[in-house]
């Protein structure tokens, strides 16, 4: 991180809640322009939470904060316009869309992004073949309908695969890692860190240390019941991969019993 | 009928501008009696639970007569320049088109190849005139007089109209296309199309309803009431594949009965692209007749607006080892309203036969409703059936996913309700065919995205 690097993502104190229960309890999380972000937690502590609200689904509720994405205030925003400006969330869960093949899917979103509302078609293809290639999927994925009876392996390969194509400034990541064999994480892996550059950042949601071994972080943070309660370099994932959460937990307990308040900061 | 002319006198001028032979001018008398004596539906019957019949009653409009125009048969390429939407790629790859107004002057065409083959493709009425022996033999057989009050009616007030005629063996390798178009404010029209395949024929026809959007008073869509009748026989061994597109305007009510016979070792593939109308009401079925007769329907119903459909499938399995397939998808949106009633019906003798149907409702609003009812009357036990129906909103977890990649939430919801219907138009082989089909959704699609 160099001190002349510009913010891409800026979120303060978010605070969000589903069906009256408070989720994310106060974020602050700052990305600058080319830089990838881990952020790590136990299941259940949020994570989740923030990707699907910084893109906007419909089912939370924002009680406080604000998020920015290139000077823009995007709480105002609806989940297109937020990706037409660039962001990108790859799903924990991606959803099927039965009777939508992957290649009409993939051209209707590219043309949702041109003023013409066109694409041409022949471009497109030596596009898509191009990215199937490199992500090492059968062509007839192209032909299949978009996640419908894909296996879990499959469904995170299609993620990466739209990431390819649409190009995004700002990328989150949700456990796109969890569940894949050794090769489909090292192909995953290479495919975001082909996708890796100056201007393009990623928020990276994990579990598991292991796919920070093959794209290397330059921030990781750790989650806690919705809180972000660490923030350090590399060495903070290794630490947790060796000792696991529980000292976090006791530190905070520490903090708190010594303070009197429910707040930890790093 | 509120007009001059009583109906027995209609019936009396059709026959009489039509020349058309004592036994037809007789049936529909009959018919016109039997429409006129029956007593309107019994709303308890199942059959009429979703509809009023009243609304399909004729008597504060004007019953259309033919004006002595009668069947022309033209060059092709006269019949492509008739309107813009035929002009260009519509008519390509057609091995006949058959385009008649209010039941008038109707134009056809068919490709020289057929014509020595023996084919027939022209309306009903020159048909009349010309093979008289073969429509004595044919016409209102499937759909007779007895069959309801309003098939009588139809029965009774038919002209143009339009009628296919395959000889044994003749295998017609492109579609024919018959448009039947209302244009007249305040009327009643009644189609009727009639299919013979013999045996080892096959044939495939699109036979589209509709009229012009500003036909009506001020520039709006007329006012129309249509009754109309599809009846299709298909011998030993044919196949036939038959799509009809309900386009109509925005102020007609519809009523329709379609029937199909299929025989030994035959194929009847039959959809339906039901997109226009007010109010609407259809009765649908196909028996199986012969041994291996095989039966595939299919159904795609996008409904908007106020827009009322009421639609009755049945598959009758009457002999042994028959097939019967049913997929049925509908998409509402606004406050529209759908009933489904579909009936697999396997008689005893019906030993070995297999009978599949599935009914699938997808409810883009608050507003709209949709009713799904399946109904079994299996006789013999020896059989394979299965059945599926489901009502449900769209997946608010699916269009956020879309969004999330740049779709707005209408080309969202569009792209879910076409992945919905994909399934049901894929089904058919014929690329030209599929893309037709496609072409009258969309075009109803499009008309939502854009607003
Ligand atoms: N739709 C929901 N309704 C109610 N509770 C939810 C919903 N989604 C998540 N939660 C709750 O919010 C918390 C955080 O979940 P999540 O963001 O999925 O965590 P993570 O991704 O870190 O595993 C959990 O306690 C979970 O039960
Ligand atoms: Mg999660």
């Amino acid at each position: 991180m160099s001190d002349n690097s510009h913010p891409l993502f800026e979120v303060q104190n978010l605070k969000v809640a589903i069906d009256g229960n408070e989720i994310l309890r106060g974020v602050d999380l700052t990305i600058n322009e080319g830089e990838i972000h881990a952020i790590m937690g136990r299941n259940g502590s949020g994570k989740s939470t923030m990707a699907y609200v910084l893109m906007g689904h419909p089912h939370y509720e924002v009680l406080d904060g604000s998020v920015k994405y290139k000077g823009l205030d995007m709480l105002d925003l609806d989940t297109d316009e937020r990706a037409r400006l660039g962001m990108f969330l790859a799903f924990q869960y991606p959803m099927s869309i039965p009777g939508v093949t992957v290649a009409k899917f993939l051209h209707s979103a590219l043309k949702a992004r041109e003023e013409s509302g066109e694409v041409a078609v022949r471009e497109f293809r030596t596009n898509l073949n191009e990215a199937m290639n490199l992500l090492g999927v059968d062509s007839s994925f192209a032909s299949r309908y978009v996640n419908d009876g894909f296996s879990g392996g499959e469904k995170k390969r299609l993620e990466i695969l739209q990431m390819f194509m649409l190009e995004p400034d700002f990328c989150i990541l949700d456990e796109t890692d969890s569940g894949l064999d050794i090769d489909a994480l090292k192909t995953v892996a290479e495919g975001v860190n082909a996708m890796r550059s100056e201007q393009r950042s990623m928020l990276l949601i994990t579990h598991y240390q292991r796919v920070l071994n093959y794209v290397k972080p330059d921030v990781v943070h750790v989650m806690m019941d919705g809180k972000i309660v660490r923030t350090g370099g590399i060495e903070l994932a290794e630490t947790l991969e060796e000792n696991g959460y529980e000292w976090i937990e006791q530190e905070l307990f520490q903090n708190t019993e010594a303070t009197g308040i429910g707040t930890a900061e790093a | 009928m509120s007009t001059l002319m009583s109906g027995a006198e209609a019936v009396r001028t059709i026959a009489q501008v039509g020349n058309e032979p004592d036994w037809l001018g007789h049936w529909r008398l009959q018919a016109w009696e039997s429409y006129e004596g029956a007593p309107l539906p019994d709303r308890v019957a199942h059959l009429w639970r979703y509809s009023e019949p009243e609304k399909f009653l004729i008597d504060k409009v004007e019953p259309l007569l033919p004006d002595g125009s009668t069947g022309q048969a033209v060059d092709p390429t006269i019949v492509r320049t008739l309107s813009d939407k035929f002009a260009s790629e519509a008519t390509q790859g057609l091995a006949g088109l058959l385009i008649q107004q209010d039941m008038r002057a109707p134009k056809f065409s068919l490709e020289e190849e057929w014509r020595e083959a023996g084919v027939i493709f022209c309306d009903l009425s020159s048909a009349v005139e010309q093979y008289p022996q073969i429509l004595e033999k044919h016409l209102g057989k499937q759909v007779s007089i007895e069959e309801s009050k309003f098939a009588a009616l139809n029965a009774a007030l038919f002209s143009g109209g339009v009628f296919l005629y395959v000889p044994s063996g003749v295998e017609i390798n492109a579609p024919l296309h018959a448009v039947h178009q209302s244009n007249q404010d305040l009327a009643a029209i009644f189609p009727r199309t009639l299919v013979v395949l013999e045996e080892g024929a096959s044939a495939i026809l699109i036979d589209e309803y509709g009229n012009t959007p500003d036909a009506g008073s001020n520039g709006a869509a007329p006012r129309v009431i249509a009754h109309a009748v599809t009846e299709a026989s298909i011998d030993k061994n044919s196949q036939l594949q038959y799509f009809n597109v309900q386009n109509w305007g925005a102020r007609t009510r519809s009523h329709y009965t379609q029937k199909i016979h299929v025989g030994r070792d035959a194929q009847a593939v039959s959809g339906g692209i039901v997109l226009g109308g007010i109010y609407n009401k259809a009765d649908i079925r196909t028996e199986l007749l012969g041994a291996n007769a095989y039966s595939e329907m299919i159904g795609v119903l996008l409904g908007d607006s106020l827009q009322h459909f009421d639609n009755h499938t049945e598959h009758v399995h009457v002999h042994s080892h028959t097939y019967s397939d049913l997929d049925f998808k509908v998409v509402l949106e606004d406050e529209a309203r759908s009933a489904y009633t579909g009936l697999i019906r396997i008689d005893l003798e019906a030993a070995d036969s297999e009978a599949y149907q599935e009914n699938r409702n997808l409810l883009l609003d608050k507003q709209c409703r949709a009713e799904s009812i399946p109904e079994l009357e299996i006789l013999n036990e020896d059989v394979r059936c299965t059945h599926g129906a489901t009502v449900g909103p769209i997946d608010e977890e699916q269009v956020f996913y879309l969004m999330t990649r740049g779709l707005p939430r209408r080309a969202a919801e569009r792209a879910i309700v076409e992945g919905f219907f994909a399934p049901v138009l894929d089904r058919i082989e014929d690329k030209a065919m599929h893309g037709r089909l496609w072409n009258y959704v969309r075009g109803k699609l499009e008309t939502k995205t854009n607003r």
